[in-house]
């Protein structure tokens, strides 16, 4: 009883005081009326608290739902205010997402008639083509731009390698596969070397299991690009599977 | 003693200004918008301490925190209001001063509502339910 008279007496008196330090805090008396009026409700609501504990009300539930209900809509409304950034994050955001799925399905549509086409003019054994695309902004629009054009060619037989090397251009070009990479920034200066230093068939520079193309294939196939997409000669990387 | 560096900024500024005011009043109100709102940016690192000292002692009570939330929230709105009313008023728009007051009053009163709405819920509660 005691022990409880106390805490009641105790929370009185801190309401009180911190009242009491609340209007010395305030900056003018116009406000004083008004502060008083909350201040006062707060140290009555503690006078009654014995009262509504008897009566068994969760004041402070109540209290923590009314204010916290209040607090919740000023907060949406300033949620509102702020959306108007997150908006615009989330539109620049979608944008981005949406150039990388176009520029994706770019890539792969290029591939396609890339390899359609060489398989049917040149008859090229073609393992695999692969086109990158790089974003270039100018004047603040980024533009995708063709990076670089990997062919790959199915790799040869070394009987057959030996045959091509003879004579026959027809089974030269069923026999090589021919990979074409075309680098068009990163890549050139590799790629500008190998063309220069290596010379044809399947020997010496391979990178992991790829070699340089026969030169006639490489220069068909990159005549065909230049003419057909506009790619630059040097952007373009023709390989073969080594056996 | 920084309520010598205070006092000294705002006798600075106000010589400042009478200087000023004769050939750009713009630049006077600048300047006093300026200064206004230095000191009280100072001074309101001063208040946290006070804050902390409130804090303390409704930790130490057992005062809901709720209580002390509102009543921190209100002192805000008070200085804030008041603030942006006296630079307003330094402008010479009294009318919108009195303007920016009137709504920090509505907002501290706001702040009563549920307050007043638990309050009359319990007493309702208490009166006997056969009347």
């Amino acid at each position: 009883m005691v022990a409880w008279l106390s805490d009641w007496l105790r929370d009185i008196i801190a309401i009180i005081l911190i009242a009491v330090f609340v209007e010395l805090l305030l900056p003018n008396k116009a406000m004083l009326r008004y502060v008083r009026l909350v201040v006062g409700l707060f140290i009555l609501l503690t006078i009654m608290s014995p009262i509504l504990k008897v009566l068994q009300t969760d004041l402070n539930t109540m209290l923590d739902d009314g204010l916290s209900s209040w607090t919740q809509s000023a907060a949406e409304q300033s949620l509102n205010m702020q959306g108007l950034s997150e908006i615009q994050q989330n539109a620049q955001r979608l944008t981005e997402k949406r150039e990388q799925e176009a520029a994706k399905l770019t890539e792969i549509t290029l591939e396609d008639t890339i390899r359609n086409e060489l398989t049917k003019r040149l008859k090229a054994p073609i393992e695999e083509v692969d086109a990158e695309l790089s974003w270039v902004s100018e004047s603040g629009v980024r533009t995708p731009r063709l990076d670089k054009v990997t062919i790959s060619l199915r790799a040869l037989n070394k009987e057959e390698d030996v045959k091509t090397d003879g004579q026959d251009s027809n089974s030269v070009k069923e026999v090589q596969a021919v990979a074409i990479d075309i680098n068009i920034e990163s890549d050139i200066a590799a790629s500008g070397e190998k063309d220069d230093s290596t010379t044809p068939a399947e020997d010496t520079a391979e990178e992991e299991g790829w070699t340089v193309a026969s030169p006639a294939d490489e220069q068909a196939i990159r005549s065909l690009l230049a003419e057909g997409w506009g790619i630059a000669a040097k952007d373009i990387i023709v390989r073969q599977q080594v056996n | 003693m920084e309520i010598i560096q205070v006092v000294g900024l705002g006798l600075m500024s106000t010589v400042l200004i009478l200087v000023v005011r004769e050939q750009k009043p713009m630049f006077a109100f600048l300047l006093a918008a300026f200064t206004g709102l230095f000191i009280f940016l100072y001074l309101i690192g001063k208040i946290d301490i006070v804050i902390t000292v409130l804090e303390d002692l409704a930790n130490r009570s057992g005062i809901p925190s709720i209580y002390l939330k509102t009543i921190l929230k209100i002192i805000g709105i008070a200085y804030i209001a008041e603030f942006g009313a006296q630079i307003v008023r330094d402008a010479g728009q009294e009318s919108i001063a009195s303007k920016i007051e009137f709504a920090g009053k509505v907002f501290i009163l706001v702040m009563a509502v549920p307050i007043i709405s638990v309050i009359v819920e319990t007493v309702i509660g208490l009166l006997p339910a056969g009347s």
